[in-house]
């Protein structure tokens, strides 16, 4: 799988790097405190490990980060190579069309489609997204629908999909789902990572792998990852950052103490 | 003969209106319960285009296409909730107010007298007068149709449509313009249940508003959830299905007021044994839950 990466990184360039901002972000549901004057920068490249009882707020600090929720008060800024941008202000799908990428807790693949079309829904800038395009059916739309295929296939491959491409996804365990949306997140070449708890499911030798990738991916590909995980003990020697929610406040703990 | 062609053509055009129809439910997702309305529009518009203005019969099909399309974007884009119960209640909003322009707007529509002395269509100076000249030129166009569709459907604008059905959220993001797609697909099923409209007013060279009633849309459903929807082969044994009842009821010389409840029985009953037996109806992708 390294050999993989590396080998997709060479042809798609190096991803942009990315940047996360939090300052003093606060929200409530129904008067009661989720997150706490959160204040954070994740800087290019880093790896963090987010951590947390259930219910302190992990998910909706995704949620915040990735466009989906707005807080009640506070400043969510990212930073894409040269580009900054107001989280608060742009739609999930800018974001997302900008580098972010986002693997979600219940995983959320599109269940109709094949394993090879949900890696494809995650490619960026498709000219034939557009239906007049599509219908006319350029030659550069084609081209680049060719070479979405081929980039797909690879990814597939480096997640080692590559024989289930033409699977329903409903026919998968767990594990290969989390696969295959990990997949479709280096399809969307983005730079910033959202991953909510990626181990969850995977036995201890796919953890461990996983977790090892994950690191991979930040120190050699420069992507900038917060995991939000409960398992600490995979993922935290990877981890540049390690930190907790704690009704509501965020902690950084010192790598020492993990 | 003649029997068997107009047979062909009635399916030409509800082949038209089935595949519109299925790119919103199927594909996108959206339940509508408007399409006769839209239907009613392009027949309305192109009839008008022909009889008052004296335009010739392809322009008036582009010019129904183009008011199909141009309503839907009038009444999706303010449409902030697009999507589910609130699209299905706007849709219904949208016909029977349409229903009622049909009904009530004498001076332009006929209300209920309709408007009759629709020239048969005429191209490139041949005059489609005979069934056989004509089913052979609407094939043509519902194969243009139908293609248009198809390369839609398998191009990365069908696929993001897909992924948006099956979960907006996460299509949302991964960049997907969930708003936009839902909006360009209702515009290009518009455009195209009017070009049917059209279609459908050239053939019978009479139209009144009880032909895009609601009970209409019900069927144009009907035919989409009984042939399934997620590909183009639901949509045509939908519509040859719906389309095949009435006239097989025909032979069996019922008095004419019981043949049309028992039509309407069939095509119920024929709803409820799908649901329950094949819920992707009988050569569809997606399953109904």
């Amino acid at each position: 799988m390294e050999m993989a990466l590396n080998e997709a990184a060479r042809t798609r360039g190096a991803a942009a790097s990315a940047r996360a901002m939090l300052r003093d972000v606060k929200i409530a549901f129904g008067g009661q405190t989720v997150l706490d004057g959160v204040t954070f920068d994740l800087r290019p490249g880093e790896l963090a490990l987010l951590g947390g009882e259930n219910g302190s707020g992990k998910t909706v600090l995704l949620n915040v980060l990735s466009g989906h929720l707005a807080p009640d008060r506070g400043s969510v800024e990212l930073q894409f190579g040269e580009r900054r941008v107001d989280a608060v202000r742009s739609s999930p799908e800018r974001l997302a069309r900008l580098g972010l990428g986002r693997l979600w807790q219940d995983i959320r693949l599109f269940p109709s489609m094949t394993v090879l079309d949900n890696v494809l829904a995650g490619t960026a800038g498709m000219l034939g997204q557009n239906p007049i395009l599509a219908v006319l059916a350029l030659p550069a739309v084609l081209r680049q629908e060719r070479m979405a295929r081929k980039r797909a296939h690879q990814n597939l491959a480096t997640v080692g999909m590559a024989d289930r491409a033409q699977s329903s996804c409903d026919m998968l365990s767990v594990g290969q789902m989390k696969r295959v949306a990990v997949a479709r997140l280096l399809q969307m070449e983005a730079s910033l990572l959202l991953l909510d708890e990626p181990l969850a499911g995977l036995d201890a030798d796919a953890a461990e792998a996983f977790s090892h990738d994950l690191g991979r991916l930040c120190s050699k590909h420069g992507k900038t990852i917060l995991v939000v995980e409960h398992r600490h003990d995979a993922i935290s020697r990877f981890a540049d950052r390690v930190w907790k929610l704690n009704h509501g406040r965020l902690e950084e703990i010192e790598r020492s103490h993990v | 003969m003649s029997y068997f062609l107009h047979l062909l053509i009635l399916l030409e055009i509800y082949l038209v209106v089935a595949a519109s129809l299925n790119l919103l439910v199927g594909h996108a997702g959206l339940l509508q319960v408007a399409h006769a309305a839209y239907f009613g529009l392009g027949a309305y518009t192109s009839s008008l285009l022909m009889t008052e203005l004296g335009v010739g019969f392809l322009p008036a099909v582009a010019g129904a296409g183009v008011a199909g399309g141009a309503l839907s974007l009038l009444v999706s884009l303010p449409a902030w909730r697009f999507r589910g119960d609130a699209f299905v209640m706007m849709s219904l909003a949208v016909q029977v107010a349409l229903f009622a322009i049909f009904y009530n707007w004498v001076d332009l529509t006929g209300g209920p007298f309709g408007l009759s002395g629709i020239p048969k269509p005429v191209t490139w100076g041949i005059e489609l007068d005979t069934s056989g000249s004509m089913s052979a030129a609407y094939g043509v166009m519902v194969a243009l149709c139908i293609g248009m569709l198809f390369l839609l459907t398998r191009s990365p604008f069908g696929r993001s449509l897909q992924a948006v059905r099956d979960d907006e959220l996460a299509a949302r993001s991964l960049g997907i313009p969930a708003r936009r797609l839902k909006v360009e697909a209702f515009a290009v099923a518009s455009a195209l249940v009017g070009v049917a409209g059209a279609m459908y007013a050239a053939y019978a060279s009479y139209i009144d508003p009880t032909s895009f009633s609601l009970d209409e849309s019900i069927l144009m459903l009907s035919m989409v959830v009984v042939g399934g929807t997620g590909n183009l082969r639901g949509p045509l044994v939908g519509a040859l299905t719906l389309i095949a009842i009435p006239e097989v009821l025909r032979f069996a010389a019922l008095p004419d007021a019981f043949a049309a409840n028992l039509r309407l029985l069939a095509y119920g009953l024929l709803l409820l044994v799908l649901m329950r037996l094949r819920p992707q109806g009988l050569a569809g992708q997606y399953r109904y839950e």
